[in-house]
Formats: C-alpha cells, sequence, structure tokens
C-alpha cells in the first residue's frame, strides 16, 4: 500500500480503519484528514466520546494494509475548532520544564544499578549528579561503583545517612535479583 | 482567548490543510513519539512542524526509545535539546491524550475569550484601532480600506455586545486577516509598531499615570524582542520593507511553519531554511541548533505577550489601552491578543478599590481596635445604671457591664481602665482605695486558685473582691444602687453589688459548668453577718475552668441592714500585685 496516495485516491475522512503500517505497527483510527501534498494522514484513535484521544500522523507511503472497518461523521467540525495560543504556549513551557526536571535525574553513561541507587537517594534526599558521581545534598560525593564506601565527604551524619541508604539500596537489589 | 479557525474554503487541498495545521497546533508541547524510517522512535515534546509540501517536525527534550535498524550516534535514554526529524525520515507521530479543542474546551475558550472581550475598555481599544487602520491603509499598503474598517468595526461591535453569544473574538479578525493575506492584520502592526516606535517621551506623555515607568519597562522588553526589533526596522527602512514586513505572516504562510505562532515572520525564516539544509541526513539533532535561537526567539515573543498585557491591564485608562496594545502586539504574532486584553484594565482596577475599602475599614478602627468588637453591645450596655459601671461588674459581668469593652480590649490594665470612667458616683469618690482595690481585683479577678481567697475571707483580710454577698455588722447597702460595703473582723469592705444584668450575663456564659462544681465549697459567715438575718453563701471554686474567663456572679438583692452602726473603710490590702499576676491566668472564680 506505500505509495497509495500516488494514484490519486484519498482517505475518506471519517471513515474507520485498521492500518498495517510498514513497520510493524497497526492499529485503528478513524481518519480526520490526509494531506496530500504532505502525504500525511492523520487518524485518532480511542473512544469517540472521550476528550482525549491519541492522535496518529502517518506518512501514507508506509502504510501496508488497511481494512475499512466503517464509516462515521468528520470528527473535526472547523467551526467548532479553537485554538489558545497562550495555553498552548504555556503547556510547551511547561512540559520542557517537566522534561529537564526529569532528565537531570538520569545520569549519563551510568549503570542501571548506579540509576536505582540515585532513584533510591533521592526519595529522601536531593541528589543530582555530577557526570557519573552521585551528589548528595551537595556535599556528599557517591562515585562508581557506588558502595558504601565510594561514598565521600559531608558532615558524618550526612555520610553515613547516605551509607546506610546505599547499603539497604544495594541489599535489596540483591534480595531482589536472588528472588528473581 | 480563543483562536478560531475560520471555515476553510470549498477546495479540498486547503481543508485537509488547515485540518492538518490545526491538529498539529494541537499538538505542540504535547509528548510524542516520532518513529523514523529506520525503526528508531524518538519521543519528546512537540515543539514545532514545518507542513511546507512535506511534513517535518521538531521536537524538545527528545530522547530515543527505541533503537532502529540505522546506525545513529545517539544512545537510548541521551536527552538532546532540540531533534529535528525531517520529512523524508518521518514515518509517524504518535500523541497520546490530545485534546481536541472541539471536542471539550470550546466552551471554555470561548469564555475566557468573553471574559476578556467583554471588559469595558474594549471600545476605546476599538475606537484607536480604528484611528490607526486608516493611516495603514494610507501608507499604500495592499490594505483594503473597507475591510479593515469592517473589522474593526466587528471588533467594536463585539465588544459592544460582549461577544458571548456569538464567541466571536478578536482572533476571528485575525483569522480573516490571515486568510486574506494579512493585509488589515499587517496595517495594524504597522500602526501598532509605529506607536511602538515612538519616543519614549512620547510614551510617557501618553501614558499619563503613575504606572508610566512599568510601561517603560514593558516597551523596552517588547522592543529588545528580535521580532519587534525585526519588524519595525522593517518599518522604519521603508514602504519595501514595510511590504516585507507586512508580508510576514504571508511568507509564512507560504512557508507552511506552524508554532504557537504561525505568522512570525523571523522564525519561519530561520526554521524552514534549516529544515531544508539538513535534508538528506535521517536524523539531525542539533544542541545548538539555530532553530533553537528563532525557536526560542518566537517563544519568547510569545512568551512575551502576557507580560505586555499586564501594562495594558494595570492602566486603568482607556485611553492607553491603544498605545499599550500597539506596543505589546507588534511582537507577538497574533497582535490582536493585546488589543483584546486590554480591557482586563477595568477588572483589575476593581482589586485596588476592594483594598481601599478594606484600609478604610482598617483605618476606622485603628486608634481603637476593640471598639468594633465590642460596638453592637453598646447601647445596650449604656442602658445599665451608672452605679453598675463602678468596679465591680467589670470582672463578673463582662458582657453585660460598660467596663467589659476595656477589660476585654486590654487585658493587662488594671486601674487605669477604670479612670476614665465618668458614670462612677460621686459617693464612690470617698472610697477611693476600694476603688483601687476593686479595680484591681474587680477587673481582673481571675485567680487561679479560689481556695486561698476564701481562707482570706474567713480569716482575716478583706481582699476587697467580696461582693454583696458579705454581709456583715458594719455593711453598709448603697440606697440607690444597692452599693454595699461590707465590714468584718471590724473592718469595713465596701462591695460594689453587681446588678443583676451583669450576673445574669455572667451566669450565661459559665453557668452550666460552674454550678455543680461550686456546690460543694459553699462557705458559711453566720458570725459576720450584722444585723442581716440571712445568711450569706459564698461559693468559692478551685480552679475550675482552667481555660475559661474568669467568671464572679454576685447577686446584687440582698438585703442588708440599715443604717450601719459605724462605717469605717478601710483601705482594703493592695492585692494588685498579688492578683496582677494572677490576672494573666485564665481560669474561672465565682462567688454567688
Amino acid at each position: 500500500m506505500e505509495g497509495s496516495s500516488s494514484n490519486g485516491d484519498d482517505f475518506a475522512v471519517g471513515c474507520i480503519l485498521s492500518i498495517k503500517t510498514s513497520l510493524g505497527d497497526e492499529f485503528q483510527g478513524q481518519i480526520v484528514t490526509f494531506d496530500r501534498p504532505s502525504n500525511i494522514l492523520r487518524a485518532q484513535e480511542g473512544p469517540k466520546s472521550g476528550s482525549r484521544r491519541n492522535v496518529r500522523l502517518l506518512k501514507a507511503n508506509y502504510i501496508k494494509e488497511f481494512s475499512l472497518l466503517g464509516k462515521a461523521e468528520d470528527p473535526l467540525d472547523p467551526t467548532k475548532s479553537f485554538l489558545d495560543l497562550p495555553s498552548i504556549q504555556a503547556r510547551e513551557e511547561a512540559a520542557i520544564r517537566q522534561a529537564e526536571i526529569e532528565a537531570e535525574r538520569f545520569g549519563v553513561g551510568v549503570t542501571s544499578e548506579a540509576q536505582r541507587i540515585f532513584d533510591a537517594l533521592a526519595k529522601t534526599l536531593p541528589v543530582r549528579w555530577d557526570k557519573t558521581v552521585i551528589v548528595v545534598m551537595n556535599e556528599v560525593r557517591v562515585s562508581s561503583p557506588y558502595h558504601s564506601e565510594n561514598v565521600n565527604g559531608g558532615t558524618p551524619a550526612a555520610n553515613d545517612r547516605v551509607k546506610k541508604v546505599i547499603e539497604f539500596e544495594r541489599k535489596r537489589l540483591h534480595t531482589r535479583g536472588t528472588s528473581q | 482567548m480563543g483562536l478560531r479557525i475560520e471555515e476553510p474554503a470549498t477546495e479540498t487541498c486547503s481543508s485537509s490543510f488547515d485540518a492538518l495545521l490545526f491538529t498539529t497546533m494541537c499538538m505542540i508541547g504535547l509528548p510524542v513519539e516520532v518513529q523514523v524510517k529506520d525503526g528508531s522512535v524518538y519521543s519528546g515534546i512537540f515543539h514545532t512542524a514545518s507542513v511546507d509540501g512535506e511534513y517535518g517536525v521538531v521536537l524538545k527534550m527528545a530522547s530515543m526509545s527505541r533503537k532502529g535498524e540505522g546506525n545513529v550516534n545517539l544512545s537510548v535514554g541521551t536527552v538532546v535539546d532540540t531533534l529535528v526529524v525531517l520529512s523524508a525520515d518521518l514515518v509517524q507521530v504518535v500523541a497520546k491524550g490530545v485534546l481536541i479543542p472541539a471536542d471539550g474546551i470550546v466552551s471554555n475558550v470561548n469564555n475566557d475569550g468573553a471574559k476578556m472581550v467583554t471588559s469595558s475598555a474594549l471600545p476605546p481599544s476599538c475606537h484607536s484601532e480604528l484611528q490607526i487602520e486608516p493611516k495603514t491603509s494610507k501608507s499604500g499598503k495592499a490594505i483594503s480600506e473597507s475591510s479593515t474598517e469592517e473589522d474593526t468595526e466587528q471588533t467594536c461591535q463585539n465588544g459592544r455586545l460582549n461577544q458571548n453569544e456569538e464567541n466571536i473574538s478578536v482572533h476571528d479578525l485575525e483569522v480573516k486577516d490571515f486568510k486574506n493575506g494579512f493585509p488589515a492584520k499587517g496595517g495594524k502592526e504597522l500602526g501598532l509598531r509605529e506607536g511602538a516606535a515612538k519616543p519614549m517621551e512620547s510614551m510617557l506623555e501618553i501614558e499619563n499615570g503613575k504606572t508610566d515607568t512599568v510601561v517603560m519597562a514593558k516597551v523596552e522588553e517588547g522592543s529588545s524582542g528580535p521580532f519587534f526589533t525585526d519588524s519595525s526596522d522593517e518599518r522604519q527602512d521603508g514602504k519595501g520593507k514595510r511590504q516585507g514586513g507586512e508580508n510576514a505572516c504571508g511568507t509564512c504562510k507560504d512557508d507552511n511553519m506552524v508554532h504557537g505562532a504561525p505568522c512570525s515572520s523571523s522564525p519561519t525564516a530561520a526554521c524552514i531554511p534549516q529544515l531544508n539544509y539538513i535534508d538528506g541526513m535521517a536524523v539531525k539533532i542539533s544542541k545548538i541548533l539555530p532553530n533553537g535561537a528563532p525557536s526560542a526567539s518566537l517563544a519568547s515573543t510569545i512568551s512575551e505577550a502576557p507580560e505586555h498585557e499586564m501594562p495594558t491591564s494595570v492602566h486603568s485608562q482607556p485611553s492607553d489601552a491603544p498605545t499599550h496594545v500597539s506596543t505589546c502586539s507588534t511582537s507577538v504574532v497574533d497582535f490582536s491578543l493585546p488589543s483584546c486584553l486590554s480591557p482586563l484594565a477595568s477588572p483589575t482596577e476593581s482589586v485596588p478599590s476592594k483594598k481601599t475599602v478594606c484600609n478604610t475599614n482598617s483605618k476606622e478602627f485603628k486608634l481603637n481596635p476593640g471598639a468594633k468588637t465590642f460596638s453592637p453591645s453598646f447601647p445596650n450596655l449604656r442602658s445599665t445604671p451608672p452605679s453598675v459601671t463602678a468596679v465591680s461588674s467589670v470582672g463578673y459581668g463582662p458582657s453585660s457591664s460598660p467596663m467589659v469593652p476595656i477589660v476585654n480590649a486590654q487585658p493587662g490594665i488594671e486601674i487605669s481602665h477604670f479612670a476614665p470612667r465618668t458614670s462612677v458616683p460621686a459617693k464612690f469618690v470617698q472610697y477611693s482605695n476600694l476603688v483601687a482595690g476593686n479595680s484591681g481585683g474587680g477587673t481582673l479577678y481571675a485567680p487561679r486558685n479560689s481556695l486561698p481567697i476564701a481562707g482570706n475571707v474567713g480569716s482575716r483580710e478583706q481582699p476587697g473582691r467580696y461582693s454583696s454577698q458579705y454581709q456583715a455588722g458594719s455593711a453598709y447597702v448603697h440606697p440607690n444602687s444597692q452599693t454595699v460595703m461590707v465590714g468584718r473582723l471590724g473592718q469595713v469592705v465596701y462591695v460594689h453589688p453587681i446588678p443583676h444584668d451583669a450576673i445574669q450575663g455572667a451566669t450565661t456564659l459559665s453557668q452550666g459548668p460552674a454550678r455543680p462544681i461550686l456546690a460543694p465549697q459553699q462557705v458559711h459567715f453566720p458570725k459576720q453577718q450584722g444585723t442581716a438575718a440571712q445568711a450569706l453563701q459564698v461559693r468559692m471554686t478551685t480552679p475550675y475552668l482552667p481555660a475559661g474567663q474568669q467568671s464572679l456572679g454576685v447577686p446584687g438583692h440582698i438585703p442588708f441592714p440599715q443604717p450601719f452602726p459605724a462605717i469605717r473603710p478601710i483601705s482594703v490590702p493592695t492585692i494588685n500585685s498579688v492578683f496582677g499576676e494572677k490576672i494573666s491566668d485564665e481560669s474561672s472564680w465565682r462567688c454567688t
């Protein structure tokens, strides 16, 4: 079906199709629009009554096969289509901000075990990555391989606490690994 | 503040394009997954897209969630700031949980827009636009004067009609202008930029008010924006450039660069070439992407819109609205947005007015903070006999005595409370020492433990708080006001009776719990009674009601023999110091 749009047959808006892509995906959705110049098919998935749906923009030339499941009305009413530009902008900014916060929690070039230790420490203590070193409370540094003896710096109390958390987490990981 | 997409033309191509544009804008800011032709899947925040013939997307904070067959210099989980997926590499974009405005938030958006438009300051802005737009049309642009005026008139009418019914906002006009190649928009933009390009002095002149400084800051911010600078330069450079500036949006449309602000010139010019430049590569990842700058600038310009809106809302003068609008809208794609928001000035003004009311109230009671609390009960208190106001009722009947307000308001002050009382009878002067004593005890009678008091009563000293219940042989009953002089052991104690009102008021507060507690602690003083045959019962209580208000209820209707054989006014031991400390405690003490 690749290149189906080239033959001039446009997808009927409102049709409910089951589509298989050439990359192995399969989904069912209602055709919202098909833009011939860009060869983009926009389909929406999910219940019709729901306010939020999954939207899929698919290049038509990657459609392997499709089958018609039904026909419905045009789901997009231009007369009722509104865009709130400030909210869109705010949404994007908030999403980026959140993504940046979450991105800082992932260590780059660290093992999954180190990441789990980081996550365990982050539950109770403010932590951040300094390359591959976990920095707890901006004073205690836990370097690879992230054992309790690799805890350096900070006040004795903070140091001991970090060591305890690491030991506990390693014990928990060990028990989880053995149970599996 | 809704942007209503105009009903597309009858052509299917433009309809599909508009639908694609609309859905693309609905996805901005949402987390999406982009699959490329090598099978890799990237997840990130949908930032923008290019619908210029081919569909390319730009993701922010993107990371590879699934590695495909191709060799990509990007590991799974690595986050990149900006990821550009070209149309040639794009397979599909999946956005989950997209809220189509037409499905759910139409009403909300309309309401928001209505709120903004229904504000009272809109008509002035409309007039200002009417004044500005003819200038722009005369400037030789491809502006249809009739259409411009029509749009403005529509805006004004919408403002007058509050735009509630038709849900037509200024954005509708924007879209119409968009469809018309932005003639009116360009005209507006031009006029607005002219206003923005005025010297700051003129701005100050126009913005006469206390908020001039704020406005200046905002104007400077707006002028610092890239879009603002570019557009103003274009405008100032001449007609040709101005024309280019006006057609910026049209160029944007031609380029079909979609973003939150589809008619921004500089971001479009920066973005599209970039997409074309890296065409041919599977996936282009750029942390220092030039696109980032234009996009950021665009974002900044858009994000600055609310900031610019703020001064418009701050200014209360309707005449200021147009100038603000012009200044603000230059950097924003949707420049009617500020004009639409300018009416916000009036609701913002209402807030200070409320604060003023509150401040007025606070000023009223600034001198006497307690007056407000007790003023409602004052008229009733005035009806009480003047003698009642003298001493004893102070501590016992706080709710019915005129002294109560003072006591409650300033419980820490003792005798001085009574000084201003002019209602004290003349006879009371001769018992000035008692006044002092009672003032310390009566007003602030709050012994935590009443047992020592009972002991004092029976043994030797008259603490002065003894009320009319203490009938001694030399007791003196005030003929008029039932003021009682109680003396024991050869000493006379002046005890001011407590009116029934005061007692009732006191008992009303703590009658229930106090009665059963007081009962077992009744003390009889038969020997201390004078000619009166009636026995007095003094009920002293232990520190009950530790947290409650101290109260001493004394009935004033006890018969006393008259006349007294000898009246020897005594000075009650100054127990003020003793009770002064106890005053702070809030236990209850009742003597009936």
